[in-house]
């Protein structure tokens, strides 16, 4: 009776740790952000950015602005909207650890930082390169120090500059890549790089000076077009997949854990979808640009 | 009889026995059906004498000139057609397992689907290897286009006409793709003397020698002088090899002057510089490749010098967008047909997609030109219920890439699609 009683103790506490291994995160649909205060709805937005202050940035690329927003779990309030002559196509942005926002315009491919009241401050130009060659930032990340970590597809590389733009290290793509995409530093300071034709997941620790293959196992077939790249404090990494609408959970080693999200046009599916980040409080934000929205999903673990 | 007796003779006994069953399983390996002595083949003819004439062809599959029949078929029953005693895929393989080497770089698609009989006669053929037919008709059996253009080719390759086999292994190399002998330049050069004068000066004494031969030559043969491919880069044809590369006398005289479009632009100037204007610019454009990401730079078969055929190029990133319309139901001519590029403007646009219309209503239209003046309510007026920030498109009901519905509609069947907006119609 003894041994009987405690199979099923051993019976249902497995069955209460299932769901936890059936699902590693799941994406709750929390809010759909459509327009600024003036009801100008957002065209086409690409990157977009989180705060540990629970603000978060988006590039609305197609209204030639970034707006700054503020969402504490329940309230939604627009802080900045950002339309300067100085960055008049913002593809690209990212918090600066004063609270600022550094930004990438993508057809003058420059970047520039902007104050936390919205106002451009000065261009980011690349100083003390070892070789002259053109610099083409495809994406950016900062990590803690506000040092820039710049994907420049023509050097095929990735650039590291001091927070005024030093040139401080660089690392190489590997020689059978297909199209970087995406970057991101992790707080360790290892950088995440993803390759959307080879849907492939990069990784380079801090002193590497070539990126390596996080997980070869990946495939075309499981992750179609990945373009943008989430980290969260579990060390989880979200592959946003543009082609499927959905987003790739990975484990800490780059191991596939399970999709999330469909592609779709009502609450909570995404069409072609371009940024992901997750922020502190477990939220995770997505641009989905061809939806023209901002897309707020509570990580429930 | 003592104890040690008995052992021995019991050991002597069983070995006996034990050879008289081996050499018993050896007849019958030999002999599988216990035919009688001398009966092989020729009990086989007694009911298929047509197979007589066979017998005379000038070469002979080896089972078959020792009447081996019952190597290949099974005189009984079969779960196979002509009786065969393997999977026809297979069968070949049973004797001839080496022909797909474990290394090999290229394989022969008929070999690897076990397709022997396309190109060999099982039983006999008037032509060595019992190939079916003699020389490259044989190859050109299959490769028509091959055939039209090596025929049509004002100049001719001279290995071509002494045979497919020349360059190529028609099972699998090990050595190079496509079957090739040996890689390029490496089997180029086993003919082509680059040390020679002439080919110094014909190459404006660059050492192509080190380069890719097949990225400027048609080895098959080609109409244009030098049998450069139908579409050269001007520079290329006329010898001007140093506006891109550094001087032939330079310590590196094959690499380029410039890094990606850069390059380009010092003659492509108006082209790049209003690319580089658009919003959207397509990634490979600007990456280390840049041009050369789709484009050759020195010659090719396809116009505009892209690097193969229109679909090939775009689909060698895009794998999973063109794969969609191999699966779908209903075809859209211009993926079906690779032309991306009517709808697609390839190096940049201003619109979402790099679409050359910025109005996907006008986009369609000019193909579709009926549903532009009577069609569901769409356009810049019309709202998509399911989401206030998009208007109702072409594409909100279709996927122009395809999918496995009809129609190219996003859920199938049709009244499904309708009722995601049409809400009260759902049951």
């Amino acid at each position: 009776m003894r041994s009987y009683k405690f199979t099923i103790a051993v019976v249902l506490t497995l069955l209460t740790g299932l769901p936890a291994w059936a699902s590693a995160v799941t994406l709750r649909h929390v809010l759909s952000v459509y327009a600024d205060d003036k009801e100008v709805g957002l065209n086409q937005p690409l990157g977009i950015a989180c705060s540990d202050e629970a603000r978060f940035a988006v590039a609305d690329t197609g209204n030639k602005r970034v707006l700054l927003f503020k969402f504490d779990g329940s309230a939604l309030s627009l802080l900045q909207n950002i339309k300067s002559g100085e960055l008049p196509d913002p593809v690209k942005v990212a918090f600066d650890p004063q609270g600022g926002l550094v930004v990438l315009d993508g057809k003058a491919r420059r970047l520039a930082r902007v104050n936390d009241e919205g106002k451009f401050l000065r261009y980011i130009e690349p100083k003390g390169m070892p070789d002259g060659r053109t610099v083409i930032p495809k994406s950016f990340s900062l990590d803690s120090q506000g040092n820039i970590f710049i994907l420049d597809i023509f050097g095929a590389r990735v650039l590291v500059l001091d927070p005024d733009g030093k040139f401080l290290r660089q690392v190489s793509f590997p020689s059978d890549y297909g199209f970087f995409s995406d970057l991101l530093v992790t707080p360790k300071g290892s950088i995440l790089a993803v390759d959307s034709v080879e849907s492939a997941l990069y990784v380079a620790a801090p002193d590497d000076k070539i990126f390596k293959v996080l997980n070869s196992n990946l495939e075309k077939s499981q992750v179609r077009f990945p373009i943008a790249i989430g980290f969260d404090e579990r060390n989880f990494i979200y592959l946003l997949d543009k082609h499927s609408g959905s987003v790739a959970v990975l484990g800490p080693d780059g191991s596939l854990l399970e999709h999330k999200l469909s592609e779709g046009w009502t609450e909570g599916a995404l069409w072609y979808p371009a940024g992901i980040c997750v922020n502190d409080y477990g939220r995770a934000f997505i641009s989905d640009t061809d939806n023209n929205r901002v897309q707020v999903f509570e990580l429930v673990r | 009889m003592n104890a040690r007796k008995a052992i021995v003779v019991s050991v002597v006994a069983a070995a006996l026995l034990g050879l008289s069953v081996l050499a018993g399983s050896a007849a019958q390996d030999k002999n599988p059906f216990k035919l009688k002595p001398g009966a092989k083949g020729k009990l086989c003819l007694q009911c298929h004498p047509n197979f007589e004439e066979k017998l005379k062809s000038k070469f002979l599959h080896t089972p078959v000139k020792q009447g081996e029949c019952s190597s290949c078929h099974s005189p009984h029953a079969s779960s196979h057609g002509s009786l065969l005693a393997a999977d026809p895929d297979k069968i070949c393989l049973e004797c001839h397992d080496g022909i797909i080497e474990k290394d090999a770089v290229s394989t022969h698609k008929v070999v690897l689907e076990g397709a022997c009989i396309k190109c060999h006669d099982p039983h006999g053929a008037p032509n060595r290897n019992n190939l079916l037919v003699a020389g490259n008709e044989l190859c050109f059996g299959c490769h028509v286009q091959m055939k039209k253009a090596t025929e049509g080719a004002k100049v001719k390759h001279d290995p071509v006409s002494d045979g497919c086999l020349t360059c190529h292994n028609p099972h699998a190399s090990t050595r190079a793709e496509f079957l090739l002998n040996a890689k390029v330049p490496g089997l180029c050069l086993e003919c082509h003397d680059a040390k020679a004068k002439i080919f110094g000066q014909i190459h404006m004494h660059y050492p192509v020698e080190k380069g890719r031969c097949t990225s400027c030559h048609d080895p098959h043969g080609g109409n244009a002088k030098g049998i450069l491919y139908a579409t050269a880069h001007k520079p290329v044809a006329n010898r001007m090899c140093n506006q891109c590369h550094e001087p032939a006398d330079s310590a590196n005289p094959l690499a380029t002057k410039r890094e990606g479009f850069e390059l380009c632009r010092d003659c492509h100037s108006s082209m790049v510089n209003e690319t580089l204007t658009k919003t959207q610019i397509h990634g490979p454009v600007l990456d280390k490749q840049g041009c050369l990401s789709c484009h050759s730079p020195h010659a090719s078969k396809q116009s505009a010098l892209l690097k193969a055929k229109p679909l090939n190029v775009c689909g060698s990133c895009h794998e999973d967008t063109i794969a969609r319309q191999e699966t779908s139901k209903t075809r859209h001519p211009p993926i079906q047909e690779g032309e991306c590029a009517v709808c697609h403007s390839p190096h940049a646009s201003d619109n979402p997609f790099y679409l050359k219309d910025k109005s996907q209503f006008d986009l369609c239209g000019q193909c579709h030109e009926w549903q532009s003046h009577s069609t569901h309510p769409i356009g810049a007026e019309v709202k998509d219920p399911r989401n206030q920030n998009r208007i109702v498109m072409c594409t909100s009901c279709h996927r122009v890439h395809g999918n496995g519905n009809e129609h190219m509609f996003h859920y199938a069947p049709s009244g499904q699609m309708c009722v995601q907006c049409h809400t009260k119609f759902r049951r």
